[in-house]
């Protein structure tokens, strides 16, 4: 009986290895690839459904062109990826390949939960990939960026013949009645700041590094206090209202109780189903002066996990290379609206595209985040947003919600002098 | 379905990983030399001692898993299986508890039907939980019902979910029924009515929300309601008319479990009463009779357990002409009185019944406290009568013919 058992057991084993290795002679097992797509943050539906498209045809178009890999594909939210891959890490069952904004994937690569690239010079070079050098680490890279997300100003063109170019005719637009919403979450409002030059000093003093992070001096103070004063301004036109997050903005210019927000490009093709030809894109308003806005764009990484074999890790590269080859990105870019190549050969048709024109204008002025910038301003997001909303609603002056900022970027009590 | 095959094929790619591998062997390598030395020349081992083996196992599986990451290898699937041997282990302590102080039969029945299926769903739910996410694998479509697609969550809702509703809907209302008939004194039939009322609330409940939850619309489940109406109507007309009838019987309180009532002739005792039918048992040849409850509802049933347990008995006897009839009342009646199982109250009687053609009848009548015992105790009264009919000298006749033949 026990010794039927063990030969059981042994049968199993040995199955399971013929399974799992596959015969010599045999032809060779699918390779099966866990690709995790972390799709916006919490209820962000716009970049999760646009992501999602834009998944389910590069998987399918890699697939295609390499018979015998099998991608599976998992969909998170974005507070949810750190924990998931974790879990799945603790299991061995970590993802080969992981798609995500930068502040997850920098944690991701803090925790040691993702791995550098292993991909050659060579083999990277020749793509001319922008921001690659963000993520260097030695000779390798801890991330590949892949696409970029700019920041627009969206707008119906019924009810707006002409975009508003600076802050105050957009003011001047909604005290005229037009209907025009912003954001409270302050990623995607640090544009209106980058007007008044309070952007990178806001940056710098919200770094998450000790070491790069700068106290605001009194100028810096001053530049801040005047965009605080400004969206407090602001705020007391009826038709001007602040929405808590990105994704509220889209939806109300959809059903059209907006007329103007700020938003991310990946909302293009909801609003376009909804609006049709009178959605129009243009650049965001820049500042008093003129100074131009500098959007904090979004940049989606491609990283690889830890626990990948051998085989995984070269099929894991080899859809990288896939990813962010010329004809990927440029198909990308074309297919799913919103995205730009990070590939710098794909030429952008900016001429015949009005749309890729100004997201490529709007590129140009961004701030591109890396592993270390905004990823501070990001992890507070929470609080910056209540601080905005006391703000915007004079619960709180300028002044002290901007000690409150300096507060929050400073636990230390050391204070800019 | 090609897409489920597509998920499974996800996982069986991580068992390419080394890591993943040993973790699989370590895992079933403990299990199976547990196996081993439980069973090894010994047969089963008493029911804690193999409890506590269990509990050694898991923890094992524990230290394993937590010694794996030490070595750079992750030891999360292994401590993944520790976690459920230590769940089963627990439950199995828990059915060893529960058979102390519930019988044995009942908890063994409720393990099988409901414990065991539900720590299947937790098994398998558990490792897909981890392995893939239960929401991406089942949110897989298999097909399209209602112009919706059926996913496999769906799917296994509609096999599983009515089965484990109507086992698992048992012990809370049985609680909830013993709680109200505690907190408010409740009658115990109409406590068993609320229960049952509860339960298919309940079952009800739990349908209606499954057809929602698998896409059957309003206009589908009106469907199916008219179909059931006429089915009603037809077809199931007898099961709908028992299942009212089953419903008064428990409100009015005629029928119990454990009343002893006359059926075809037959004494029975009602041993289950259901919503369609009650089962009645036949002391005769221990039968078990399963009658429609509308019986009870349209015909007259005799009870011997309606105000009081009590019932009366007879035994018919005869004796010679030349007895004295109140030599033998006083011989019956002392019989009688001397049985155990003979109530005192109402004392015994005896009457007589007849002249007959060779003998004088009466009749032996006397109460008894369980209405089942009636064939028993009359058994040993005439037992009793004949001995006692020896003892004085009181003859039984026989009917006697006496023949004159004509020369």
């Amino acid at each position: 009986m026990i010794r039927g058992r063990f030969r059981l057991g042994t049968g199993l084993a040995v199955a399971m290895a013929l399974l799992v290795g596959g015969c010599q002679g045999g032809p060779r097992p699918p390779e099966n690839l866990q690709v995790v797509i972390a799709t916006g943050a919490g209820s962000d539906q716009v970049v999760r459904s646009s992501l999602q498209r834009l998944a389910t045809q590069m998987t399918s178009e890699f697939m295609s062109n390499n018979p015998g890999t099998n991608l599976h594909l998992r969909f998170l939210d974005e507070g949810d990826l750190a924990a998931s891959v974790r879990d799945h890490s603790t299991l061995g069952a970590g993802p080969d390949v992981v798609i995500s904004r930068v502040p997850p994937t920098a944690r991701l690569s803090d925790e040691g939960l993702i791995v550098p690239s292993a991909l050659e010079p060579e083999q990277l070079d020749p793509l001319r990939i922008q921001f690659l050098q963000h993520f260097r680490q030695g000779n390798q890279f801890r991330a590949l960026p892949f696409l970029l997300q700019p920041s627009l100003a969206c707008y119906n063109r019924e009810r707006l013949p002409k975009p508003p170019a600076t802050l105050v005719e957009l003011v001047q637009r909604a005290a005229e009645g037009a209907r025009v919403g912003l954001p409270l979450q302050i990623d995607d409002l640090l544009w209106s700041a980058s007007g008044f030059g309070a952007s990178r000093p806001l940056l710098q003093a919200l770094d998450e590094d000790q070491g790069t992070r700068r106290p605001l001096s009194p100028a810096d103070r001053a530049k801040v206090l005047a965009w605080l004063g400004w969206l407090y301004r602001a705020n007391v036109q009826p038709t001007l209202q602040f929405v808590d997050t990105s994704d509220g903005l889209v939806q109300r210019l959809a059903s059209r109780q907006l007329d103007w927000i700020s938003c991310n490009a990946t909302a293009i093709p909801q609003l376009r189903r909804s609006l049709g030809s009178r959605l129009a894109v243009a650049l965001l308003p820049a500042g008093p002066n003129g100074e131009p806005a500098q959007p904090l764009a979004r940049l989606l990484l491609l990283s690889f996990g830890r626990d990948s074999t051998p085989g995984q890790r070269r099929v894991a590269e080899r859809f990288a290379l896939f990813v962010l080859n010329d004809f990927s990105q440029n198909n990308l870019m074309v297919r799913a609206v919103g995205n730009m190549p990070v590939n710098q050969n794909v030429i952008v048709p900016v001429k015949e595209s009005p749309q890729l024109a100004t997201m490529q204008r709007s590129l140009e002025n961004s701030i591109v985040p890396d592993f270390r910038q905004g990823i501070g301003l990001r992890s507070r997001t929470g609080e910056l947003r209540l601080l905005l909303k006391q703000n915007v609603y004079g619960e709180q002056s300028p002044q002290k919600v901007l000690e409150a900022m300096e507060a929050l970027a400073n636990p230390t009590p050391e204070r800019a002098p | 379905m090609t897409q489920l095959f597509y998920e499974i094929g996800g996982w069986i790619g991580l068992l390419g990983r080394g890591s993943v591998l040993l973790q699989v062997l370590v895992s079933v390598a403990l299990l199976l030399g547990y196996r081993a030395w439980r069973f090894r020349g010994r047969g089963a081992l008493f029911p804690w001692r193999a409890v506590l083996a269990k509990l050694v196992l898991a923890a094992l599986l524990s230290l394993v898993s937590l010694l794996l990451p030490k070595l750079g290898f992750p030891g999360g699937l292994v401590g993944l299986i520790g976690q459920l041997t230590a769940i089963w282990t627990a439950l199995s302590a828990l059915r060893l508890l529960l058979r102390w102080v519930v019988d044995g039969e009942e908890v063994d029945a409720y393990w099988q039907r409901a414990v065991l299926p539900l720590f299947l769903v937790l098994l398998v739910g558990g490792l897909v939980y981890r392995l893939d996410g239960l929401e991406a694998v089942g949110g897989v479509p298999l097909l399209k019902l209602f112009d919706k697609n059926l996913t496999l969550a769906n799917l296994l809702l509609l096999l599983g979910l009515p089965y484990f509703l109507v086992v698992l809907s048992e012990l809370p209302v049985l609680l909830l029924g013993n709680l109200l008939g505690r907190l408010i004194g409740m009658e115990p039939g109409n406590r068993k009515a609320l229960e049952l009322i509860l339960r298919y609330l309940l079952i009800g409940v739990g349908t209606i929300w499954l057809a929602d939850r698998i896409g059957l619309n309003s206009t589908a489940i009106a469907a199916i309601a008219g179909g059931l109406s006429v089915g009603l109507g037809f077809g199931v007309k007898e099961v709908f008319s028992n299942f009212v009838s089953g419903l008064w019987l428990l409100f009015e309180g005629s029928v119990h479990p454990g009343d002893v009532l006359i059926h075809e002739g037959d004494i029975c005792q009602v041993r289950k009463l259901g919503l369609r039918a009650t089962t009645l048992w036949r002391d005769g040849d221990n039968a078990e009779l399963l009658v429609p409850n509308q019986t009870f509802f349209t015909s007259t049933a005799t009870t011997y357990t309606g105000t009081d347990d009590r019932r009366r008995g007879q035994v018919l006897i005869g004796a010679g002409y030349q007895h004295d009839p109140e030599q033998v009342i006083a011989v019956l009646e002392e019989v009688a009185r001397a049985n155990p199982r003979v109530l005192a109250d109402p004392p015994p009687k005896v009457f007589v019944m007849d002249y007959g053609a060779s003998s004088i009848d009466y009749s032996l009548r006397f109460s008894m406290a369980d209405p089942m015992t009636n064939l028993g105790i009359s058994s040993e009264l005439r037992r009793a009568i004949w001995h006692a009919f020896q003892e004085h000298g009181i003859e039984i006749p026989f009917p006697q013919r006496v023949v004159h033949q004509a020369r």
